[in-house]
């Protein structure tokens, strides 16, 4: 059985590609159909408050998709990162891994890539039932600049897997890994609001399909060069972080 | 091999016999070291496994066994030293004391992934023979996941065998497992040495003593005794422990009268040690095994227990490691 095969059935078997079905999908089939009925929703609580609201338009549900997918989607696509990425997080584990390998990318780069995969293909799906529903019961949407806004959006998850491969480098337990990983996507929203790191830093990218398809999103080609080059410097460190690591002592004791 | 363990009349080991003076080496450290802080695992370890041998390496808790096995394995880096293997870093095996796997693979499935990761593939076939041999046969299809400690000892056995290793690395390999178990795993260690070196870390000396032709005692991150296990136990006075319901004076004026005891002393009342002839163990222990039976029966002796006596592998154990490291010059190399 190969490595890639393995990853995959790990997504499965473990139910992690479930999580990442269910969030892009339940956002992507719920969003538009709930922007679409939010004002009567609205209308009928408001209990003798006049609510003008305004009817949805298409670029509401995109926008009500992108968001939460940028914020719920980025959470779980971390989670089950980590817990794939974690590969020294059980001893046992990774002494029966790393003895069999002769460098860590042969380990690292399966699950880097099936993850990300895996995230990029739920987003997709996500991306498509967000489309059609918004098609289907507010309007039609443009489907070059929505596929524009899910390629930058693609880029920002495989940022985010990158974030977390190099966070496994540093600490073993899948908690840590998610909690570095946090740390870091917060920082880097918090830097995001000043002005001057506005137009190239990752975090541009995240929620970039509701910018596309509802404005012009202005130039974008120095978040997507800054992202590409941090990802892949992020997996290097990682690799170098897992080679240059010992596995934790086995049953917490040495003989 | 000391005389005194032909007593123990195993095929096996006059098999591993010719080994001892094997001289080419599978693995060799020279002043391997390896610190955790101020704490100091290993103060340089010249370990030399030869090629085709059975080495078991003993030693306290916290001695620096597994710490050994884990930077041979890769699994560590030294602090210093250099590791010299003659067989490809591929063609090495390790089995942790505490094996895991993926609980959601089959247990061919385990092997399976075992050989995808050394890049050698194996048929299904092959990897189920391998299964039947550590004695999992029936669980193939099981998940790893409701396996038991020992299970996945024999399972860890199982990943190691399948990439047709030239040297086996086993960390306390019968640690887990029930007697019927540890007694299967032994005879599969030696059953596959010889054209697998094999290097095994152990609490239990008897195993040890059973199975392997060299031999390393370590103590607090140093090599205590290195070398064959029988110039380990030369000079031992080969001896039978016999315990009767008491007194035991006719068995004993019995005994002294025969040639193969060269001493009977009873220590207390019913519990007799009987010093064998070391010039000629050999007849000497197949006299005593043919004739204590007649003696007890002669002597109307009620026999309560019957083992071997005198100087062991256990003894020798204690003395090297209560008494502390050799100096280097005293460190024994065969």
């Amino acid at each position: 059985m190969s490595t890639w095969r393995l990853e995959v059935l790990r997504l499965v078997r473990t139910r992690r590609i479930i999580a990442l079905v269910a969030v892009f999908l339940v956002l992507g089939l719920g969003l538009p159909v709930l922007t679409y009925y939010l004002p009567q929703i609205v209308k009928g609580r408001a209990n003798g408050i006049t609510i003008i609201a305004p009817p949805a338009t298409p670029y509401d549900a995109i926008h009500g998709f992108a968001s939460n997918a940028g914020q719920l989607g980025t959470l779980v696509v971390t989670l089950v990162a980590a817990a794939n990425l974690a590969i020294d997080a059980n001893p046992g584990l990774a002494a029966f891994y790393r003895s069999r390998i002769q460098r860590p990318v042969l380990l690292v780069l399966p699950r880097y890539a099936a993850v990300t995969a895996a995230s990029v293909a739920t987003l997709a799906l996500g991306t498509l039932a967000a489309w059609y529903e918004t098609r289907t019961v507010i309007g039609a949407v443009s489907f070059g600049p929505l596929l524009a806004g899910f390629a930058l959006e693609a880029l920002w998850l495989c940022f985010v897997t990158s974030v977390v491969a190099l966070a496994a480098g540093m600490v073993r337990s899948v908690t840590a890994i998610v909690g570095y990983s946090i740390v870091f996507l917060l920082a880097l929203s918090l830097i995001q609001s000043l002005p001057e790191a506005n137009s190239w830093l990752p975090t541009r990218l995240s929620g970039g399909v509701s910018a596309l398809v509802g404005q012009p999103f202005g130039d974008t080609w120095h978040a997507v060069v800054i992202t590409g080059i941090f990802a892949v410097a992020a997996l290097a460190g990682a690799l170098k972080l897992f080679g240059s690591r010992d596995v934790a002592r086995l049953s917490g004791r040495a003989h | 091999m000391g005389a005194h363990l032909r007593l123990l009349d195993s095929p096996r080991r006059d098999r591993l016999l010719d080994r001892g003076e094997r001289t080419l080496s599978a693995l060799t450290t020279s002043a391997l070291v390896k610190t955790y802080g101020d704490t100091q695992a290993l103060a340089g370890i010249d370990l030399d496994v030869p090629l085709g041998s059975v080495y078991g390496l003993v030693g306290p808790n916290g001695s620096g066994k597994t710490t050994i096995l884990e930077i041979i394995a890769g699994l560590r880096h030294p602090t210093a030293g250099t590791i010299n293997l003659s067989v490809a870093r591929e063609d090495v095996a390790y089995c942790p004391d505490a094996a895991d796997f993926e609980p959601w693979l089959t247990a061919l499935e385990v092997l399976d992934i075992a050989a995808g990761l050394l890049g050698r593939p194996r048929p299904r076939a092959e990897l189920s023979d391998i299964l039947d041999r550590v004695g999992l046969a029936d669980s193939a299809s099981r998940r790893v996941g409701g396996f038991s400690r020992g299970m996945r000892t024999r399972l860890g056995l199982g990943a190691g065998l399948v990439g047709a290793p030239r040297l086996l690395v086993a960390d306390e390999p019968a640690a887990a497992l029930d007697p019927a178990g540890k007694v299967e795993m032994i005879d599969l260690l030696a059953e596959i040495a010889g054209p697998v070196t094999v290097l095994v870390s152990s609490h239990d000396l008897a195993d040890v003593e059973k199975i392997c032709s060299h031999i390393g005692v370590l103590v607090q991150g140093r090599l205590a005794y290195q070398g064959t296990l029988a110039h380990l136990l030369e000079g031992t006075t080969p001896a039978i422990r016999l315990v009767v319901r008491p007194p035991a004076n006719d068995l004993v004026a019995l005994l002294n009268d025969e040639w193969w005891a060269t001493s009977v002393t009873e220590g207390k009342p019913g519990e007799l040690m009987i010093n064998l002839d070391g010039e000629d163990a050999a007849e000497a222990a197949e006299a005593a095994e043919r004739r204590l039976a007649p003696l007890l029966s002669t002597a109307g002796a009620n026999l309560v227990e019957l083992g071997r006596g005198g100087i062991r592998l256990q003894d020798i154990f204690f003395e090297l490691t209560t008494t502390g490291p050799r100096r280097p010059a005293e460190v024994h190399s065969s």
